[in-house]
């Protein structure tokens, strides 16, 4: 393969000379791009509206997303886990940025299933929003991820910072089978889990959009993954030049005042 | 007689989901994608090493 | 921030116009900025732990979000007149009284009589597991009602009429 700045690829596979896009990236963008055309056509025209006793009719589409954007969630959640886990035993960048990419993107999919979540309550079940076991292990694990983002931008060295979110996305990964098994736990207003049982209770069309949804939003997370991780790898780069920067003008400094160093010049430098 | 909640149609709650999903999701993207090139143009092409 | 080259030390004096490389003006300023970012990652965990307390105080009982109507019947003397939600399949049609609807909700072969005030979920009818929050009245008889929920359970598939069969699924998995 020729070098990267060069390779950019024709075609349909062209990509952005500065872009974070790869040939593998833009492969599966454009499988992902067929699959939601695909996936949007069958939950939202072919497939049937809900018609049991106590009928969702049109409402039942909410569901292909709801169900997707939380298993797009766990899934993200469960890898910035093992990432924490594997940068406290490796301590290299790539798994620190491994799992801040993915717990962002987590986010994003938590703040959808909440969102579609709350215009199938108000349809349904009559309310916005109830504190019920899922609902509120589910707000818990919303905050938690926030709460870890916002501790990575309060942390300015890097390493530290890789250390102490490590330690919090694995503590915020506890949460996860609760939000999970809590409707099996607990009483709940949510109902449980539709495709968990091996006689589910949907079928046809319904349990297509329901299942190609699930293999959307995995798509979907692996291609913002791959963006979004080589986003994390570049700014870590580049933090780690300006920090090469910083130490080289301290550097220069103590050598500009001879003699009259400071000690702290010296450790700072070393460090 | 009680008040009859979710009296608008069901399909404005669809779109709304089915909005927010692709405007979620696709915002989300493209900021990734343009803050993906303003870092990457601060960096020189060696520097950049998941390229391939 | 004067940037100086590395390789080329800058040793003249001051007033020679040799640049004044004392970083000692604006130290404080930042000792003070690296000080308030050692801060930062204590406000921002305070902060994740109030809101978690917060949640976790909001969802008090969610353990126990609701009783089922034979749970409710069975405790009504300890439970007297406070409120709590109640959790049955609706039997029969629904009644209108004025203001209230009144219908009866089942589980567990047990009936329990709800005069419900105020606004309706529109998927509610009979048939339909539904939590009502509100408290039994002084006499024990009816459970009163203001806040009423569909519980949907995880059914998609089509039926052309009416099941008899579905209170006691409802029932199998709810306990």
């Amino acid at each position: 393969m020729t070098s990267p700045s060069t390779d950019t690829g024709a075609g349909l596979l062209r990509r952005h000379p500065d872009g974070t896009a790869s040939r593998g990236s833009r492969i599966l963008g454009i499988v992902l791009l067929v699959s939601v055309a695909v996936f949007l056509y069958v939950a939202l025209i072919a497939s049937e509206p809900d018609k049991s006793l106590d009928a969702q009719g049109q409402l039942v589409r909410i569901m292909y997303i709801h169900v997707p954007s939380a298993i797009g969630c766990y899934t993200a959640f469960f890898v910035t886990a093992v990432a924490s886990a594997m940068y406290l035993w490796k301590r290299t960048t790539g798994w620190d940025a491994l799992a801040a990419s993915s717990a962002e993107i987590g986010v994003i999919f938590v703040i959808l299933t909440l969102m579609s979540g709350s215009i199938w309550g108000h349809t349904t079940w009559g309310t916005w929003w109830e504190w019920d076991p899922r609902l509120t292990s589910t707000a818990l694990m919303f905050v938690l991820y926030v709460g870890y983002l916002a501790l990575r931008r309060a942390i300015l060295d890097p390493t530290s910072r890789a250390k102490q979110s490590a330690i919090l996305g694995i503590i915020a990964f506890i949460n996860v089978p609760i939000v999970h098994y809590s409707v099996d736990w607990w009483r709940s207003l949510h109902q449980t889990a539709t495709v968990a049982s091996l006689d589910p209770q949907i079928d046809g069309l319904r349990l297509f959009a329901l299942m190609f949804g699930m293999v959307v939003a995995m798509m979907l997370y692996v291609w913002l993954m791959m963006h979004r991780f080589r986003l994390a790898f570049a700014e870590a780069a580049l933090e780690a030049k300006g920090l090469d920067l910083a130490l080289a003008e301290r550097r220069a400094e103590a050598r500009a005042d001879g003699g009259a160093v400071p000690p702290s010049v010296h450790t700072e430098g070393a460090s | 007689m009680g008040v009859v909640l979710a009296e608008a149609s069901p399909w404005t709650y669809v779109a709304a989901t089915y909005g927010a999903a692709v405007g979620l999701l696709g915002g989300y993207a493209a900021w990734v994608i343009a803050k993906g090139r303003k870092v990457n143009r601060q960096l020189p092409p060696e520097d950049r090493r998941w390229s391939s | 921030m004067v940037v100086v080259t590395p390789d080329l030390p800058d040793d003249r004096d001051l007033d020679e116009g040799g640049l004044d490389l004392t970083p000692r003006d604006d130290a404080p300023v930042r000792r003070a900025r690296t000080a308030r970012r050692r801060w930062a990652p204590i406000v921002v965990l305070v902060l994740l732990g109030l809101v978690v307390g917060a949640i976790a105080l909001q969802a008090r009982g969610a353990s126990l979000y609701f009783k089922n109507a034979d749970e409710a019947v069975a405790e009504q003397a300890s439970l007297g007149t406070k409120r709590f939600r109640l959790q049955g399949t609706v039997v029969g049609k629904p009644k209108e009284d004025g203001a209230a609807t009144l219908f009866k909700v089942q589980y567990n072969g047990v009936d329990v009589a709800v005069r419900h005030t105020g606004s309706e979920p529109a998927m509610f009818k009979a048939g339909i597991p539904v939590v009502a929050e509100g408290h039994w009245n002084e006499a024990g008889t009816t459970f009163e009602s203001d806040r009423l929920l569909v519980k949907h359970d995880a059914d998609y598939k089509d039926y052309d009429e009416e099941h008899p069969d579905r209170v006691d699924e409802e029932q199998s998995t709810n306990t």
